[in-house]
């Protein structure tokens, strides 16, 4: 790390941990507020944000660190504040800033192999730049190697990590045992922050938003509609996980249903795709590529709506089965299942995905996955590579993979 | 009948109470050419070395097979296997990763639904199983009593456990020695070599791999009268077994810690498979909190870098000489 990069990062700490001059931050969105009263999508993004970053770095409210298929429902009927680091590093990413935080964590003994996700994540909590969490609250669904990551923010923290046991099927017992955690979890929270859940409208909340995200995907189902470019739908993951059962995520959803873009008709065919996993949120190519070789994407895998409409007079098994539910991303059959049936539904050519280097569970299914989607008549094409660390990033090998499936599509 | 499994979580006494053989699985030297196509290169060597066994002529024998453990690497190994060979009879067991009364009893009921398949299999009664249990118990403890006071107090070093027959308790005394005392942290391949390497540049080894210490010492084990079997059981190795890397990092590096004092150990190697999340997450616990010089060595599913290997635990032992 060189001298600028370190007097920069002391600048950051310093300001990162200065709560009042983040409480001033109200007085910018009372301004934006009015200077737009009927905002676009992204200014309403923007106001989001900004007091999402108010909220954190002031530690109005109690601060709940989360993985990414932790429910945010539950935390928001707490009145905590969510922070889903998962989330967060793809921000840090996109800005292009992850280099840092990862250098960091290698040097601290957490190897390249780990997941760039939760190397990141640990980079960023060990320079303290992200905002000090009143609890750690992570699940085993879907990643195994989410436990070790948040058992590391809780060693560098100094505080513990609520860990709710996934198993890999869901049977009657799986449901309860579950539920039997995170009945555990909101006792120790109610007892600590003196709260009472509201899970009533929490939970309406999220099963309302969700409705407005399917009204979107039958938009999308149809030709006319697309999210442009290219993978922009999982720069809104936030408020898929994060923000959803809270008004910012219906607020968004809403808006984004209004401005859903509509394409105009050319004579050149789009090849229309299913997107698996994530990408790789560091300035890239990957959108300009899709884009050059006529490549839609229709549909994302991470942006799907795995479960079934909470029930908010018995919150606590509905979100056990929502946390099971994550299953329908691993294990291969219901997995496939899924991608075959969003393949029909949306009229797609083929399917990609985005490897992330240190993900065991998406690369160990690669085979069956691609078995079972060609046996069908669905061409796969699997990029390797990292979504946070460009280290991994080859520009010339992602055009050669993307124009051979380009070929493929067009010769079929 | 012979059983195949690998996770030292998996009660051996209920493969035994079935009437059935258990076979503890953990592969040879190899180049696991046969799972090419099946896993990534970012994978699991254990994994793939497994895998590679399983799909060739070795592992015919056996008639059952029980994946266990939370990994990702085992979850999707059970997943391969199973879409490969849909015909093997197998069963996997979801290890939980908290340890609490709800967690036990989630792994008790999940064990009780193993012996079920199991019994079932066999054509033998639940009456059966559960006398067969009883009985297997009571002889399960007193070994496990002995070679975990034993290991711990520092009385069975080298390759003790890796022998099909051991030594009797009345061969087990305190090791004076001349030899460097270290604790070889390790999963289950390479173990013997390096062992064997480790001992040949004058260590005094103690095993704490997948094959020693992870699979027979049970600090703290008890087993009271009257207790149900089954309960004990689910105790035993949830509670009782020296946790996995992954599980429970705090109670792993206390019983580590305490080995440490009490034999005076100066030294640990921890020799990691290359990917393995949970191993690479305690490397950096262990570097953090332990006290004493610790040598990684990562490995893949090859044995062609022991020439390295060798130079860095020369190395090692000139540090702890100089200590």
């Amino acid at each position: 790390m060189n001298k600028k990069t370190s007097t920069t990062l002391s600048i950051a700490q310093f300001l990162a941990n200065r709560k009042s001059l983040f409480h001033l931050l109200s007085i910018y969105e009372w301004w934006l507020k009015r200077k737009f009263p009927e905002p676009t999508l992204s200014q309403t993004s923007y106001q989001l944000t900004i007091k999402t970053i108010r909220e954190l770095y002031s530690h109005s409210r109690p601060i709940i660190w989360s993985s990414l298929f932790f429910p945010g429902e539950f935390i928001h009927a707490a009145g905590a504040v969510p922070f889903y680091p998962e989330i967060t590093v793809g921000l840090i990413a996109a800005l292009g800033f992850s280099n840092i935080p990862l250098e960091l964590a290698e040097k601290n003994w957490f190897s390249q192999d780990l997941c760039s996700y939760h190397r990141a994540g640990i980079g960023m909590s060990l320079i303290k730049l992200f905002p000090r969490p009143d609890f750690l609250f992570a699940t085993t669904s879907i990643c195994r190697s989410t436990a070790g990551f948040f058992q590391s923010l809780s060693d560098i923290w100094k505080i513990p990590c609520y860990l709710i046991d996934v198993p890999y099927q869901t049977t009657f017992e799986t449901i309860s045992y579950v539920k039997k955690q995170l009945s555990l979890i909101a006792s120790e929270v109610q007892s600590r922050l003196k709260c009472r859940f509201s899970w009533e409208e929490t939970l309406s909340l999220s099963n309302a938003t969700v409705q407005i995200i399917h009204q979107i995907e039958e938009l999308r189902k149809h030709q006319c509609s697309s999210l442009q470019p290219p993978t922009k739908n999982l720069d809104f993951l936030p408020y898929y996980f994060q923000f959803l059962g809270s008004p910012a995520s219906k607020l968004f959803f809403d808006k984004l249903l209004e401005n859903l873009p509509t394409i105009e008709k050319t004579n050149t065919k789009l090849h229309r795709l299913i997107w698996l996993h994530l990408k790789p949120f560091y300035p890239n190519n990957l959108t300009a590529l899709l884009n050059e070789y006529h490549f839609d994407v229709v549909y994302d895998e991470f942006a799907s709506i795995f479960w079934e409409p909470l029930e908010p007079d018995n919150p606590l098994e509905s979100l056990a089965k929502k946390i099971l539910s994550s299953q329908n991303l691993t294990v291969p059959e219901k997995r496939v299942n899924r991608i075959l049936n969003w393949c029909e539904q949306f009229q797609a050519d083929g399917v990609i995905q985005f490897n992330q280097w240190g993900c065991r569970q998406s690369q160990g299914m690669n085979f069956i996955l691609k078995n079972m989607l060609q046996q069908k008549g669905y061409p796969v094409l699997l990029l390797d590579g990292d979504h946070i660390d460009r280290k991994f990033y080859s520009e010339e090998q992602l055009r050669t993979r993307i124009e051979a499936f380009y070929e493929m599509l067009e010769g079929k | 009948m012979n059983v195949g499994y690998f996770c030292t979580y998996i009660p051996e006494e209920i493969i035994l109470s079935c009437h059935a053989t258990p076979k503890f699985l953990f592969p040879d030297l190899l180049s696991p050419t046969q799972t090419l196509p099946y896993l990534p290169i970012p994978f699991c060597p254990f994994s793939k070395a497994i895998l590679n066994d399983l799909l060739s002529e070795k592992n015919h024998d056996l008639d059952y097979l029980v994946f266990g453990g939370s990994c990702d690497a085992a979850k999707k190994l059970y997943d391969i296997y199973t879409s490969l060979q849909p015909k093997t009879p197998c069963y996997y067991l979801h290890i939980p990763l908290i340890h609490n009364e709800e967690s036990l009893k989630f792994y008790r009921h999940s064990l009780h639904n193993l012996a079920e398949n199991l019994f079932s299999f066999q054509g033998i009664s639940q009456q059966n199983y559960i006398e067969n249990l009883t009985k297997i118990l009571n002889h399960s403890y007193q070994v496990k009593k002995a070679y975990s006071e034993a290991f711990l107090t520092g009385k069975l070093s080298g390759d003790f456990f890796l022998k099909e027959k051991k030594q009797p308790p009345s061969s087990w005394s305190l090791r004076t020695s001349s030899k460097v005392p270290v604790l070889l942290i390790a999963s289950h391949l390479f173990v013997q070599d390096l062992i064997q390497l480790l001992e040949e540049k004058e260590f005094l080894v103690f095993d704490g791999s997948a094959l020693g210490m992870r699979r027979y010492v049970f600090p703290d084990i008890e087993y009271p009268s009257q207790s149900d079997a089954l309960d004990s059981l689910a105790r035993w190795y949830l509670l009782n077994k020296v946790p996995c890397p992954g599980y429970d990092p705090q109670k792993r590096l206390d019983i580590v810690q305490k080995f440490i004092n009490r034999v005076n150990l100066q030294g640990l190697v921890y020799f990691y498979p290359k990917f393995c999340d949970q191993a690479l997450y305690e490397l950096s616990f262990i570097k953090k909190h332990l006290k004493i010089p610790v040598l990684p060595i990562e490995h893949d599913t090859s044995f062609s870098s022991v020439g390295q290997w060798e130079t860095r635990i020369d190395a090692f032992r000139e540090v702890l000489s100089n200590r």
